[in-house]
């Protein structure tokens, strides 16, 4: 029997799924998140998706490391330099912080790979419709604007515009040449498509949504098992919620085997 | 009632440059009006005011009375997309319309399956050639079944199998009485279906009939028969088959028909890629391919949209790293590339200023702009630019300055991914005999092209790309086998046969 996969399921309900999944992050504790970032790691590895954490390595890592230096609150005092106490609690809290921004990446990006923006316009196109495509447009040109950057340095590079730079300042220097003339590209390029946007009529009142997404029984089962496992985060026992948060965050992997990503 | 009526409309943009001068034209049910100039005219200007929400701003004067069912398609393909999936782009101009959700869905099954592009369908459009682009974008628009259709050198990137699918969809769409404004400088194919022409030639703009086109003098991008029937005085289409293959013997001279050869050099190669693999994902792209390019060597690289051409150069540039197979540089040698889009190649605001960048970080003299423009004439037009930002130029006048810049350089291995698309034919021409003239001192070239008259001039030799895997022509061989040449194609329009085709060829070609 082919199992359910989350691609598979109605927009709205992966959408309420995704907005527990995040509130989940913002109500957990260290173990919580810990805990969190594993599975949605494990998610990752398994739609393909493992790379996109490298972003938010650098902030989660300066997060970590400035905390406890910044803060001196608590009571767990592990050294003290310079007059100032380094506490457990400061560093449990960078660790947090680290891990929420960790999480919150994984979500929008692993996540988000699955929802598409073609469910995500069909959701909010309805109600935002100049919203929601502003927001799909982003996602796509994110893409684009990498490329057309990488792109833009791989030109001036097979161009010699590197091949006399030889310290850190030169390259510097270049590179932001190579950056603003990127930024002046992307800027025009943004009017011919704001052009083409309103050749193709999207300044019309009237428009069609193609809608081509149906309730199945799978999606109100879905709901409502997820969001009883949500409810059980906010009981007050410790293992109860700890429980809850793996189980939540399982789901994905339980059912991410052949996954299909936007 | 005409669908375009114009009357004495000028237009000048902000900066004082009158591009168009007292212009006057109108269009009917299923005409086609064909701009032909050279480039920076003014072409796609008229295109842009006869759409008032997207004119461009500057002085407008005079009239222009556009009926409102119209569609334009920009120059840049790749401006044209808005989504990710080819699907929901295609759609995109439907739904805005607010058709029925069932009518958009035929449609777009009808558009899908007339284009032969049901397999873009699914696919992320970040990942469709140039040439897949521009036809979705064509398919898109024509959902809306338009009146009036504005084009702007929609052929540019279409191999030549696009091409004809594409013409053949244009001629349906005036049968259905859509009129056409298509601005292009490969008009060879078009002249056949277009019923008025429109010449920009020294500031002035001239209305022209095809009946009327014997006696026009020279044109830019003026068709390969017109200038046949120009010179020979008579409608080649009344050649009887003897007659056309006599007259290129008896007037020969006259025509001025040079023999153009073009032998491959016997030179050490420079680059040499064997056995080459490359895949995108699981899409394999390139499969066991070999090439060699020699100095001094000429080398064109065709092939359908999508065939993995501007793949193969990111892989000999660096861009990449084959799977399998290996790509070598023979040393000292070093390579200059191109993209598709030339636009990329510029960091400075000023042209003057990018020039100068690119000679200090090679740590080359700036005398070099000027011996440059000395040496080579056909840039000149490009001086009066200098102080312009590349971004304002035309799509012709920025790909000049991107090999110009290429030259400055002096590399002497040149990757250039269709450098002929938006340019006119007589800098076509221009281009193609600095190309010989730097191959007869060394350099070695491998050129994208989807222009057979480019090629025809210029290659020493053609490599077909096709399933992953490379075929060697001659130009000749390439031309007969895959695309006639449009002399060619003329001779045939009158009816001749192919062994009187190749006498001809014989006596043309020496």
């Amino acid at each position: 029997m082919k199992h359910l996969q989350l691609s598979q399921l109605h927009p709205v309900t992966f959408l309420v799924f995704f907005t527990e999944i995040l509130i989940t992050c913002f109500t957990g504790e260290i173990a919580g998140l810990a805990v969190m970032f594993v599975c949605l790691m494990l998610y990752a590895i398994l739609v393909k998706k493992a790379k996109s954490v490298i972003w938010a390595l650098p902030l989660a890592a300066f997060i970590l490391i400035l905390n406890p230096i910044f803060y001196h609150g608590g009571e767990t005092v592990i050294f003290t330099l310079w007059g100032c106490n380094f506490t457990w609690e400061a560093v449990e809290n960078g660790i947090c912080s680290a891990l929420l921004i960790l999480c919150t990446m994984l979500i929008f990006t692993v996540l988000g790979a699955v929802l598409g923006e073609e469910k995500f316009l069909y959701v909010f196109g309805r109600f935002f419709p100049k919203l929601a495509l502003m927001i799909s447009m982003i996602f796509r040109h994110f893409d684009l604007l990498g490329k057309a950057y990488e792109q833009t340095k791989n030109m001036a590079k097979i161009n010699g515009i590197y091949e006399n730079d030889s310290t850190l300042w030169q390259k510097l220097k270049t590179n932001a040449v190579i950056f603003e003339a990127f930024t002046a590209t992307a800027l025009e390029g943004s009017i011919d498509t704001a052009l083409s946007l309103s050749a193709k009529g999207y300044y019309s009142k009237q428009k069609t949504i193609i809608k081509s997404y149906r309730f199945r029984a799978a999606d109100f089962i879905f709901m409502a098992v997820v969001t009883a496992v949500f409810a059980c985060i906010f009981i007050k026992n410790p293992a109860v919620s700890l429980t809850a948060t793996a189980v939540l965050f399982l789901i994905p992997i339980i059912f991410g085997r052949g996954e299909k990503t936007a | 009632m005409s669908l375009v009526d114009v009357k004495h409309f000028s237009f000048t943009y902000p900066n004082g440059k009158k591009v168009i001068d007292n212009l006057s034209f109108s269009l009917e049910k299923g005409e086609m009006l064909l701009l032909c100039g050279n480039n920076g005219c003014g072409k796609s200007t008229l295109l842009r005011s006869l759409k008032p929400d997207i004119a461009p701003k500057g002085t407008r004067e005079g009239d222009t009375d556009v009926c409102q069912n119209s569609q334009i398609l920009f120059q840049d393909c790749d401006n044209n997309i808005i989504f990710r999936s080819a699907y929901e782009d295609l759609i995109f101009p439907a739904c805005n319309s607010g058709m029925p959700e069932e009518t958009i869905r035929q449609k777009a099954a009808q558009v899908l399956s007339l284009f032969s592009i049901e397999h873009l369908k699914d696919r992320d459009t970040s990942t469709l050639s140039g040439g897949e682009k521009q036809m979705l974008s064509l398919a898109a628009i024509l959902m809306l079944e338009p009146d009036l259709l504005l084009l702007d050198e929609p052929l540019a990137q279409l191999d030549e199998q696009a091409k004809a699918a594409f013409l053949e969809k244009l001629t349906l769409v005036q049968a259905n009485g859509t009129a056409i404004i298509i601005a292009e400088h490969n008009t060879d194919d078009l002249l056949e279906h277009a019923q008025k022409l429109l010449i920009f030639h020294n500031g002035k703009n001239t209305l022209y009939t095809k009946d009327m086109l014997q006696t026009a003098g020279a044109f830019p991008n003026m068709p390969a028969y017109v200038a046949l029937e120009q010179k020979l005085k008579m409608p080649v289409k009344t050649f009887t088959k003897q007659e056309a293959v006599n007259n290129l013997r008896t007037r020969r001279a006259r025509i001025g028909i040079t023999p153009l050869t073009h032998n491959a050099p016997e030179t050490p190669p420079v680059l040499t890629c064997r056995q080459v693999a490359f895949s995108y994902g699981d899409t394999p792209v390139l499969e066991n391919l070999s090439l060699q390019l020699r100095q001094g060597e000429i080398a064109f690289l065709t092939g359908a949209n999508g065939a993995g051409k501007t793949t193969l150069l990111s892989l000999i540039c660096g861009f990449c790293t084959p799977h399998s197979g290996d790509i070598r540089l023979e040393q000292k040698h070093r390579i200059g590339y191109l993209a598709q889009n030339p636009v990329y190649s510029f960091l400075k605001d000023t042209l003057i200023g990018d020039f100068r960048f690119l000679l200090k970080q090679n740590r080359l003299p700036e005398s070099k702009i000027e011996e440059l423009f000395a040496r080579y004439p056909v840039f000149a037009d490009l001086q009066e630019l200098l102080e312009q930002n590349p971004l304002d130029l035309s799509g012709g006048e920025r790909a000049k300055a991107a090999v110009f810049k290429l030259l400055l350089i002096g590399k002497d291995v040149l990757l250039l991914d269709e450098p002929e698309k938006h340019l006119d034919s007589k800098s076509m021409e221009e281009l193609s005999g600095i190309f010989r003239e730097l191959a007869s001192q060394g350099v070695s070239f491998l050129i994208v092209s989807h222009s057979p008259a480019f090629l025809y001039r210029t290659a020493h030799c053609v490599h077909f790309l096709s399933e992953g895997r490379i075929s060697a022509y001659t130009p000749q061989a390439y031309c007969t086998t895959h695309c006639p040449t449009p002399l060619y194609r003329a001779i045939r329009s009158a009816d001749v046969e192919l062994s009187d085709i190749e006498e001809a060829e014989v006596i043309e070609h020496g």
